[in-house]
This record gives structure tokens, sequence and C-alpha cells, in this order.
């Protein structure tokens, strides 16, 4: 599992387009901070760790999910990856571990903009609190529907728009169960991945969201697993 | 070492391996051939557990490869028509990556990394290309760096898919050399739909076409087996007004005479096939010596594996087309019968 996370990561920084990415991420991230933070003039984190943040985080996903299984499907190193003696747990949990780090080294980024509120305003700490947890167990979760996405299909394009359509679908899914009949639109509802997300905007840290985002990101594991096994059989 | 039976792979109602069955023994240098589509490709996938078959079993030194797929793999180095490389890795850090991935360090008689990956490379003759990006390598080179990632681990079975497909003459050889070198101490099982490729590595051969193994045997005894006459080249020194042809013709045993040519100033060449429980060797002797003609070249010659191949092939098509016929004559009774009814 080691020796996957560890491929991905170098395989990310070596190329020139992992720095692409990060600078992608620095350019949006900072838009997003300008327009809720600055212009705002709010100290207040739950502006800018918020859904806008988290859209960021799709393109991000989007791009890494090119790589993930795609990329190895239409390279035949999977056959590699296939054959050796290791489990396809090890396999998906290296791939996860990889880009899970590539995430979080983007979300990095973010402490210069704690460090200019704290400087600058009044910077709630539980909510630093919170917001790092929470922006932990979403990316988890979204990292893992990107993987499953990626396992589906071996066009690098289709899995990263595939990818972004759907993490994007999945945070403003409620807004279509608006128009659905009651007993559907609760149901509809329930799968939008962000709005779990709002106890940790406000400084809360509830058991019920921590519980669903590591949910979401096992079960997406276990499908990824599946697929790749199913496909064997096929 | 590996046992195949009953080994069935399906894609839909394409059946890409119909109830293969067959044994390979330690240190067997052993070529599945085949033309393109036959499934040697799909055997070799299923051997190496990279796709699930549809029926059958298969076992890597006792262990089964759907049951204890971990311990069956970590038996076998597996080199795939396409390289399986990364093109964005240095040979250095591909063949670094693979030893983690093969979990290498925890073996007890494999060295430690550096000397593991140098001793490797020395093998496969990549010392020189070491620390260069493998996309800016030759195809021989990328190929050579495939077998250096099966080796990695020391398996003691390597499986290499059409090893030589695509490289220049002079790589075709040094290849085929290298594989031999390394079966000296390991079992080998390579595919190739190149017979000669397959004839010059290979100390046994497994046909197969269309799913079916259509024979199993030892490349010695291939032609041997083929046919029940004997074939030999014969060069004659003898006198231009003789019918040689005619007398060859005549001898006992002998079932045909083909003149070939004169490559020699005064001699003629023949190729004679004869029955195979008449030793032709001795009569012909025996006649040539009455009428003073030399005798300069005598040559078995076996059936090259190209005809046998032919013939196999044709054999089995016979096979499925009697077995089909036989198929549809059965339906079409059974279709009368309920008609009667």
């Amino acid at each position: 599992m080691l020796a996957i996370m560890k491929r991905e990561l170098v395989s990310f920084f070596k190329n020139p387009i992992g720095y692409f990415t990060i600078m992608i991420y620095a350019f949006l991230s900072a838009i997003v901070f300008t327009l809720f933070v600055v212009w705002q003039n709010t100290s207040y984190l739950g502006g800018y760790f918020g859904m806008y943040l988290f859209i960021v985080d799709i393109v991000v996903i989007a791009v890494l999910s090119m790589r993930f299984f795609s990329e190895e499907k239409k390279n035949k190193t999977d056959q590699l990856l296939l054959t050796s003696p290791i489990s396809l747990y090890s396999l998906v949990g290296g791939k996860f571990l990889g880009a899970y780090i590539i995430l979080l080294t983007c979300t990095a980024l973010n402490i210069i903009y704690v460090v200019i509120i704290d400087a600058l305003g009044d910077l709630d700490y539980g909510a630093l609190v919170s917001n790092t947890l929470g922006t932990l167990l979403i990316i988890a979760a979204m990292v893992s529907i990107g993987l499953f996405i990626s396992a589906l299909t071996e066009n690098q394009i289709a899995a990263a728009a595939g990818t972004a359509a759907i993490l994007f679908l999945l945070m403003i899914i409620d807004y279509f169960a608006l128009f659905m009949p009651s007993w559907l639109s609760k149901a509809v509802a329930s799968l939008n991945i962000y709005s779990q997300y709002e106890d940790f905007t406000n400084g809360i840290i509830s058991l019920a969201p921590v519980i669903y985002y590591i949910s979401v990101t096992a079960i997406f594991l276990f499908l990824t697993v599946k697929v790749i096994e199913k496909r064997r059989w096929n | 070492m590996i046992t195949v039976s009953g080994l069935t792979k399906r894609y839909g109602k394409k059946i890409a391996v119909n109830n293969a069955s067959f044994t390979i023994n330690r240190g067997d240098i052993v070529g599945l051939l085949g033309p393109n589509g036959a499934g040697k490709t799909t055997t070799m996938n299923m051997i190496t557990g990279y796709i699930s078959s549809t029926g059958g079993k298969i076992t890597v030194g006792g262990y089964d490869i759907l049951e204890n797929p971990r311990e069956a793999k970590a038996q076998i180095g597996y080199l795939p028509e396409q390289p399986p490389l990364y093109h964005d890795m240095t040979v250095k850090e591909y063949l670094s990556f693979v030893y983690n991935l093969k979990g290498c360090s925890k073996k007890e008689n494999i060295k430690i990394k550096s000397e593991h990956i140098k001793e490797v490379c020395e093998v496969v003759k990549i010392t020189n290309v070491y620390n260069r990006m493998i996309k800016n390598l030759s195809k021989g080179y990328k190929q050579r760096v495939g077998l250096a990632q099966a080796l990695i681990g020391d398996p003691e079975i390597l499986i290499l898919d059409e090893p030589t497909s695509g490289l220049d003459p002079k790589e075709i050889v040094e290849i085929r050399n290298l594989i031999k070198r390394l079966g000296t101490r390991r079992t080998v099982i390579l595919s190739s739909h190149v017979l000669s490729e397959v004839q010059a590595i290979c100390e046994r051969i497994i046909i197969i076409n269309e799913g079916y193994v259509v024979m199993d045997a030892m490349t010695d005894e291939l032609s041997e087996n083929m046919g029940p006459n004997s074939r030999y080249g014969i060069r004659l020194a003898a006198p231009d007004e003789d019918d040689v042809a005619g007398v060859l013709a005549s001898l006992i045993g002998v079932s045909h005479v083909e003149y070939v040519g004169s490559y020699e100033k005064g001699t003629r060449d023949f190729i004679i096939e004869a029955d195979k429980n008449v030793d032709i060797r001795r009569v012909l002797f025996d006649e040539c010596a009455k009428r003073s003609w030399y005798i300069l070249m005598i040559t078995p010659l076996g059936m090259s594996l190209e005809d046998i191949f032919i013939q196999l092939v044709d054999k089995n098509s016979e096979a499925k087309q009697l077995a089909d016929s036989k198929e549809e004559i059965k339906e079409d009774e059974a279709d009368v019968g309920n008609n009667e009814a």
C-alpha cells in the first residue's frame, strides 16, 4: 500500500501538471478568500471553509481522477499492479492515501489565510479546529467518490468530467429536492454531501456528520475494490 | 509447478479459452504457440491472476490463483505484451517501485534493494540506462526494463507474452539468448505466434487455436509424431544421362521423390519421402554403390513447425466442423421428431 501511495505522490510532484494543479487551487482559493472574507470584512471562518472552497477541491479531484485507475488501464500498467502479490484493498488504499495527501497539501495552503485572519482579525480557534476536522473528512469522502468513478472507465476525460459532475451534483442536489414530492425530497436531500458539513462551519463537532463522512469514504473505497474485482471476472 | 485443469474463459458468447488442461513442471521452458486471437494472452492473464477464469482451476506452486492469489502471484514474474512501464519514472525509480510493490524487503532470500536491482540490471544489460527516463528509451530497452521488472523478487516462474514482438532482428536475438539464460534456473512460459522463435527457445510446445489446446509435445518430438513418412534431403553425384529420380522412386518404401536442383557442379539434390518402417538410407546406399553414384549428403528433414502448425490447425478446424455438423444434424432430427409428435 505504501509503495503505491509513494508512487502516486512522486508522480504528482514530479510532473508539471502537479504544480499546475496546486497553482490552480491557490488561485481559486484566493478568489474565494477575497470574496467571502476580505470583501465581507469578516473573520468568520465559515465563510471561507465552505461550499465554494470544496468546489475548488472538486477541480483538483477531477484532475487526479484522470490518473487514479483510468491512466493505469490506458497505459496497461494495471497489469503490473493486479499481478503483484498485493490485495485489491492495498491497491485501492494506496491510491486513496496518495490522492488524499495531495489534497491535504493543497488544503495546507489555507494556513496562509488563517495566519492573515489571526493577524488582522479575531480568529475563532474553536471554529478553526472544527473546520479543519470537517475539511479532512469531506475531502476523504470526495476523493473516494473520485476513485470509484475513475475505476469505472479507462477514458481519462470521462473520468475527470464524471467525477466533477457527480461531486458537483452531490453539492447542489438539495436544490433539485425542492421540486420533488416530500417523501422523495428528504431522501434526495440527504445525499447532499455538503449539508452534513454545516455544523463544522459553526464550530460544532457532532458525531453524526463524522460517521457520515467516514461511512461514505469506506463505502466508496469498498465499491472501488468491487468494481475492479468485477472487471476481472468479465 | 503450474497446473491448469479445465480452464475456460468466456466473453459473452465468445469462448476465448475452452477447457484447456496442462501441467508445467519446475525448470520447463514452455512455448504457447498459436495465431493471433488463439487465446494465448488470455491463458497467461488467467495464470498470472490478472483476469479470472469462467471455469476450471489454476494452481501455481500448489497455491490456487483464486483462493490464495498472493502466495501464487509471489512466485510469478510477468512480462505482458506491452511492458507495464511508468514513462515518467527513471529505470532506477521504476525498479525500486516494483521492489517495494512486490514486498521484496520481507523476503529472506532477496538481497537489499540497491544490490538486488543492480544485479537484475546487469542480467538484462540495462545498467547503462539506469538513471534515464523510461519514456526516452528505445523499444528494445523498454522491453528489457519490462523483463527486469519481471525478474525483481527473483521469481521461480517467468511468464513472457510475445517478448520479442516489435523488436529489430538484433534485439530479437539478444532477448532470445537472455530468455534461454534465464531459463536455466527458472520455469519459463512464453507465448509467440512466431514458430521459429518457440522452436529456438523452448523445450516443449503447447499449441493453442481458437481457445483449444491442439497439441502439447516436446519440440523435437513434434515433427516426428506428425505424418507416417520420414523425409530426407540427398545430394548425389551421378551422370546426367541416368534417370536418377526414376531409380530413387523405384526403391522399396519410397513414396515420393522431388528434384530440388543442382547446387554443386556435377550433383543433383532430391527430397525423398519414405515409409517410416523402412530405413531408406541403407536401401539408398546399396543402390548407389551398385550404380557407382556418390552420396555427398544425406540429411533427415523433419516437418517444419510451420507445416505442423498448419496441419494441426486444419485438423482442429475439421474436427470442429465435424462436431458442429453432427450437432446440427442432431438438432434437425430433434426438430423433425418434435414436428412429427
